[in-house]
């Protein structure tokens, strides 16, 4: 028979390495499994435009953030013009310190995108963003349940899924990519890979994306 | 006294069942969290693990996995301390359970839900595994009879 010294140091080392393995099991369980890398896609982002391109524009961005709004209207006229030749991704970076509702409104687009429908819930919240950043988060909460109605989105399930676990870790694992990259503003765009400064206006932004375009070409 | 099990048998069982034990954590954390498998490159983990195969009566799958291989760990362990029979008698008879249980998720993934989760597999791996050791003790125990004599 081994002595109560052994045995209690037996079971000890079995107790830490039973909670250690719960432990570690719980962190990566609760850590977003893929952290993606600001510079490339993963097989997680939504993609506009043409997903066999090699042109891509990555976004971090913030829906309540008023100059995200602004370069919401120019990626929109510039995938109208070279949608065929590029690929757009946008990625969730909510300021949650000063937008108390980006958060909710980045779950929003991914519950819908659930659907099937994030790109057009993206729209929708983007130009509407006057009118729900503007009220408290149930009433902003209730915006966006009103546009997943307009949106033919079952609503049943979009309130399900808005606060979810899921569309939480989605959202979450976005902004631990930006965090994680450096950034500290938005919107920041990656073309490419690389960083690049935000374009002035609707022109620069179309040379940018024209070079782009001509390098991927030759 | 005779050895009723080699040590390394018996402290194998013991290490198969802690494999399969954080495996089967992290299904549960991950049923709870309802948070995406990360494993989308080798099969549609998702689609098994939030069928509706996943619960039974009530109970994540996942759950009874994590109960079941630290029932068998538990007992490995107090097998190893106190040398009491007991484990030795209840871990084959679960372990066939586990196996028969095993077969029937693998049928459940290939041939109804037509995904595979590898976490699941993988857990059906250990599961044989545990099977596979308990039948090597089994039939190269020494028998009660001889214990007896000496």
């Amino acid at each position: 028979m081994r002595k109560a010294g052994e045995r209690f140091l037996f079971w000890l080392v079995v107790t830490i390495v039973l909670i250690g393995a719960i432990y570690g099991v719980y962190r990566a369980a609760t850590t977003p499994a893929d952290i993606p890398l600001p510079t490339e896609l993963t097989s997680a982002d939504q993609i506009k435009g043409n997903p066999e391109s090699d042109v891509i524009l990555i976004e971090y961005s913030d829906f309540q953030c008023p100059a995200c709004v602004s370069y919401y209207y120019l990626v929109e006229e510039i995938l109208n013009e070279f949608g065929n030749h590029m690929q757009f991704t946008y990625r969730h970076f909510p300021l949650k310190s000063i937008h108390d509702k980006a958060t909710l409104a980045a779950q929003a687009t991914e519950a819908a995108g659930m659907q099937g429908k994030y790109w057009e819930m993206y729209s929708e919240i983007f130009e509407n963003q006057a009118v729900w950043s503007s009220l408290p988060v149930a009433g902003a909460e209730n915006e966006f349940i009103k546009y997943a109605a307009d949106l033919d989105i079952d609503q049943k399930q979009f309130i399900e899924d808005i606060n979810s676990s899921k569309a939480e870790n989605l959202v979450e694992a976005e902004f631990q990519s930006a965090v994680e990259g450096g950034l500290n503003s938005t919107p920041t765009f990656f073309l490419n890979g690389e960083r690049i400064k935000n374009p002035k206006d609707l022109d620069e932004f179309r040379t940018l994306i024209r070079d782009a375009i001509e390098k991927a070409n030759t | 006294m005779k050895k009723l099990i080699p040590n390394w048998l018996i402290w194998a069982l013991a290490a198969v069942a802690f494999i399969g034990f954080v495996d089967a954590s992290y299904l549960t954390a991950i049923h709870y969290k309802g948070a995406e498998l990360g494993c989308n490159e080798w099969g549609s983990c998702n689609e098994v693990t939030t069928s509706k195969y996943s619960v039974i009566f009530g109970i994540p799958m996942a759950l009874m996995g994590v109960l079941y291989y630290l029932a068998i760990l538990i007992g490995a362990l107090v097998y190893i301390d106190t040398k009491w029979k007991l484990p030795l008698i209840l871990i084959p008879i679960a372990t066939t359970f586990g196996f028969l249980f095993s077969i029937g998720l693998v049928y459940l993934q290939l041939f109804v839900i037509h995904a595979i989760c590898i976490y699941c597999m993988f857990s059906a791996g250990t599961s044989t595994t545990l099977f596979i050791l308990s039948l090597i003790y089994l039939f190269t125990r020494p028998s009660e009879q001889a214990d007896i004599c000496q």
